[in-house]
């Protein structure tokens, strides 16, 4: 009966936390699929921004009338791309909140294990039952859960080349650590208690650059 | 003060002059104006984009079409031009049309611009070269509304005349950047500043159109 009462706590822990996942990871595949309207969006205006900059446009007859529409079309672009940046910037978080939340969810359902690593033992830790998987083995899940969501795709940390003019980038001084690793967590710590073997790796960093086609989109 | 009056309530809003009526009204027609002015934007681009993605397509073919005839023979090397294309040219008069609609507001644009002056010169009139004078709305004295039509006016004369070398331009140009640049010049209306919105907008609030 002693085993009970730290194995219930766990397994309520466990309970409590897979719906919550299970909310997040809906959130996280719909704001996915907002991105690749607004990636092609922007795209195609790098597309234009790029056309503009091939040209010389005082060397077009016709747009020697207007010295200084070079120069406003590229600010319009730029204004026009930063709308969408902006919206990138929006979708970029909800994955941030995202990847916080279940991270946080999952701390806590491994904070109870360790409050309670010891009175359990190793047997109940690994014993499943016909309608439970082990304790083991769920937060082993969770643990690859989390960890999914850290190594995710981050965007590049530099802006694409083409947009790099825009004033008002600055206030998104870098983003790239976003998607990495959440050092605000705690420590990683020798696994002894772990029956599972869990490293806090820090999330590899890949990523994601806005690629120019320059053919295909007219 | 309270006057008893059965069963009449006088209006809240104060009786407004002629010259703030005026004034209203243009600021009505400025916000009515450029609103058609997008739509018949947004509609120019649909068809200004066609032109360009058959242009494309159809300066491909032909070029095609002159390496394979210069492999056959020479003697159709004289006979070869760009077919012409009656799909083509009904995309143009469709621009046409559009750029038609387009200098009709704008002239309109003009006028509210001439009948507002009308009103300062009016209040010129009155009131000479006293230095105080009724404000016929909230903040604004009246030139300013002049100031705010011509700004207006001045980016939609010369975002015209951008729009109207896009449509003679863009059927004959032969270049893709080129093409790709006057699209999105007709997009993005680059003489249409980003603070015309905001002219627009307080013109609006200062006659009372927008509730503060």
């Amino acid at each position: 009966m002693t085993q009970d009462g730290p194995l219930f706590a766990v397994q309520e822990a466990l309970r409590k936390c897979f719906p919550v996942v299970e909310e997040q990871q809906g959130l996280w595949q719909s704001t996915l699929r907002d991105c690749p309207p607004l990636l092609t969006s922007l795209s195609n205006l790098a597309e234009q921004l790029q056309a503009a900059q091939n040209l010389r446009f005082e060397d077009v007859p016709s747009l020697r009338a207007f010295p200084d529409l070079k120069e406003r079309l590229k600010r319009k672009q730029l204004a026009a791309g930063d709308i969408v940046l902006d919206k990138l910037w929006e979708r970029l978080d909800a994955l941030l909140k995202v990847r916080d939340v279940v991270s946080s969810h999952v701390e806590r359902v491994l904070q109870i294990y360790e409050q309670h690593a010891d009175a359990l033992g190793v047997d109940a830790v690994l014993q499943a039952s016909a309608t439970s998987p082990s304790v083991a083995e769920m937060l082993e899940w969770l643990q690859d859960i989390e960890r999914h969501y850290r190594n995710s795709k981050v965007p590049e940390e530099e802006v694409p080349p083409v947009l790099d003019r825009v004033g008002r980038l600055g206030k998104h001084p870098s983003f790239a650590h976003s998607l990495g690793p959440n050092f605000r967590r705690r420590t990683p710590r020798p696994c002894t208690r772990y029956p599972i073997e869990c490293f806090f790796l820090p999330g590899r960093v890949k990523k994601l650059c806005v690629s120019l086609e320059t053919r295909g989109h007219s | 003060m309270e006057a008893k009056t059965l069963g009449s309530t006088t209006p809240k809003k104060p009786v407004l002059s002629v010259s703030a009526r005026k004034i209203k009204d243009n600021a009505a027609d400025w916000h009515n104006l450029i609103l058609k002015w997008e739509s018949l934007n947004d509609g120019g681009f649909a068809t200004a984009n066609n032109i360009a993605n058959m242009k494309i397509s159809l300066l491909s073919k032909d070029k095609i079409e002159l390496e394979t005839s210069s492999l056959v023979s020479d003697e159709n090397a004289g006979k070869i031009c760009p077919e012409y294309n009656r799909e083509l040219e009904m995309l143009c008069e469709e621009l046409q049309v559009t750029l038609d609609s387009l200098t009709k507001i704008q002239m309109k644009m003009e006028k509210l611009s001439s009948t507002t002056k009308g009103v300062c010169e009016l209040e010129n009139y009155h009131y000479g070269e006293e230095r105080k004078r009724p404000l016929l709305f909230h903040t604004w004295p009246t030139a300013r509304f002049y100031e705010v039509s011509c700004q207006l006016s001045n980016m939609y004369r010369r975002e015209l005349r951008l729009k109207r070398t896009i449509v003679e331009e863009l059927a004959h140009c032969t270049d893709r950047d080129l093409t790709l640049s006057y699209l999105s010049m007709w997009l993005h209306q680059p003489y249409l500043e980003s603070h015309s919105r905001l002219l627009l907008e307080s013109m609006l609030l200062e006659t009372g159109h927008r509730a503060l």
